[in-house]
């Protein structure tokens, strides 16, 4: 039976996360995971739990800062933006994946 | 890992708690704003819940993989096993206190032990080539050391000279003037060649000129460094000064390497010089130490000596005694004893 509905494939997380960041500026956590999930529709089960310890890291690196903010619903959350660095590493993720595509496409192309 | 975050990591653990708040929080609001959405969506508040909940996945297993990116997990955990350890101990102060002191006591055996094992066994007299430095002593029978009398000393320097340098010592203590305050300094009167039985060298200046144990040379002076550093201020220029000793005037001529003499009590050396009322007397008060040539073994520089002493036992004006020896013995087996080396040998291997 094949598997229609994926995990997020690994190391791709921080690069949906950035991305999602730089095209709606900044915003909490749950706006982010609905975000995700809208973009990704059916495709992609997730687990919106699970882009909290990816949010931590990106942060540590210091490509996303956070800071207090309102939600639509009048809740004090907390907004997380791109940085600089942020900016120059979705540049470096996106080329890395583009690179990494590239070369799975060659190989199907060379086997079918 | 880049070196930002490996420092996040490594701070995150000093504010861990504020970091768990944190957490929770996020996860408070997350499932708060889910919920709210669902309800306005028109579902009951029950379900709501429920489906914020679904959607988010599994909370412990999100904090798990949480506290894994945040800090290096074993730091945190062994600073929780610290902190219960200590806490545990706080608790029960009779208790700690008898495993800080067996702990302690233990410790501070074993590094006493060590001590004097690195001394005795593994650490080498602090002189160029110990092996060849030996004391000299008349022995009336076997065990029993006898000073050596000023008579004595010079003719078997004399006649010993093709194989062995042999130089005389005797304590003095003098009281030095410093910065007007009157201390009182072990030191040594020692013959000349003192300093080239035991090779030391000078980090300053230099040591005794083969003249200045003869009558009539002017007094002079070498500092142990640590003297120099600890009475004279490590003085760039003591060379040029002199240094009262008991009240009288002395030269000071150089300053020993560090390390020299350090194991000795000795702050300063001054010339040894015999006057004749003590070149004709028969008292017994030098000790001699000797540096045997190469290509000489110590056994054998022992029975040169013994063939020195033998025939000037003849002669009455030597102070020797036909049944008495002469004896020839390594500094090292000397300073340490032969025993005691080989029993703590056996106590500790």
């Amino acid at each position: 039976m094949s598997k229609q509905q994926t995990d997020i494939p690994y190391g791709t997380l921080d690069l949906l996360i950035l991305k999602t960041l730089e095209t709606m500026g900044a915003m909490h956590g749950y706006a982010l995971a609905r975000r995700i999930e809208q973009v990704a529709g059916r495709i992609l089960q997730l687990s919106q739990g699970s882009l909290y310890p990816a949010l931590v890291r990106l942060q540590q690196e210091g490509w996303i800062q956070t800071e207090w903010g309102v939600s639509d619903t009048n809740r004090k959350v907390k907004f997380f933006s791109l940085t600089k660095a942020g900016r120059k590493q979705l540049e470096v993720e996106i080329q890395n994946w583009d690179k990494a595509t590239a070369l799975v496409a060659r190989f199907l192309e060379t086997t079918t | 890992m880049s070196l930002r975050r490996s420092w996040a990591r490594l701070t995150a653990i000093w504010n861990r708690r504020r970091l768990d708040e944190e957490l929770e929080d996020d996860i408070r609001v997350h499932l708060a704003l889910a919920e709210e959405e669902a309800a306005a969506q028109g579902m009951p508040a029950d379900a709501a819940r429920l489906e914020a909940r679904r959607q988010f996945g599994g909370i412990a297993q999100m904090k798990e993989e949480h506290y894994d990116r945040r800090s290096f997990r074993f730091l945190e955990t062994m600073a929780k096993d610290l902190r219960y350890g200590l806490a545990g101990l706080w608790r029960a102060p009779g208790f700690a206190v008898v495993v800080i002191g067996v702990l302690g006591l233990g410790i501070g055996g074993t590094v006493a032990m060590f001590s004097v094992v690195d001394a005795v066994l593994l650490k080498p007299l602090p002189f160029p080539a110990p092996d060849r430095i030996v004391a000299v002593w008349e022995a009336p029978r076997p065990g029993v050391v006898n000073a050596v009398s000023v008579r004595q000393f010079l003719a078997w320097q004399r006649l010993s000279r093709e194989f062995m340098t042999l130089t005389a010592e005797q304590d003095f203590s003098a009281a030095i003037n410093y910065n007007n305050q009157p201390i009182r300094l072990a030191g040594k009167r020692v013959t000349a060649d003192y300093f080239n039985v035991f090779g030391t060298r000078v980090a300053l200046g230099r040591v005794f000129r083969s003249t200045e144990d003869q009558p009539g040379a002017e007094p002079v002076v070498v500092l142990s460094h640590s003297a120099w550093q600890t009475h004279f201020g490590g003085d760039p220029n003591i060379l040029q000064k002199r240094v009262a000793l008991d009240g009288r005037s002395y030269q000071v001529i150089g300053v020993l390497e560090p390390g020299a003499f350090d194991r000795d009590e000795a702050q300063f050396w001054t010339p040894l010089l015999f006057d004749q009322a003590e070149k004709s007397s028969a008292l017994k008060w030098l000790t001699l130490y000797g540096r045997v040539g190469n290509g000489l073994s110590i056994e054998q520089a022992g029975q040169k000596m013994q063939a020195i002493y033998s025939a000037l036992a003849e002669d009455s004006s030597m102070d020797g005694d036909k049944t008495y020896t002469a004896v020839v013995r390594p500094l090292s087996e000397l300073l340490l004893g032969n025993n005691l080396q080989r029993s703590i040998a056996v106590a500790f291997c």
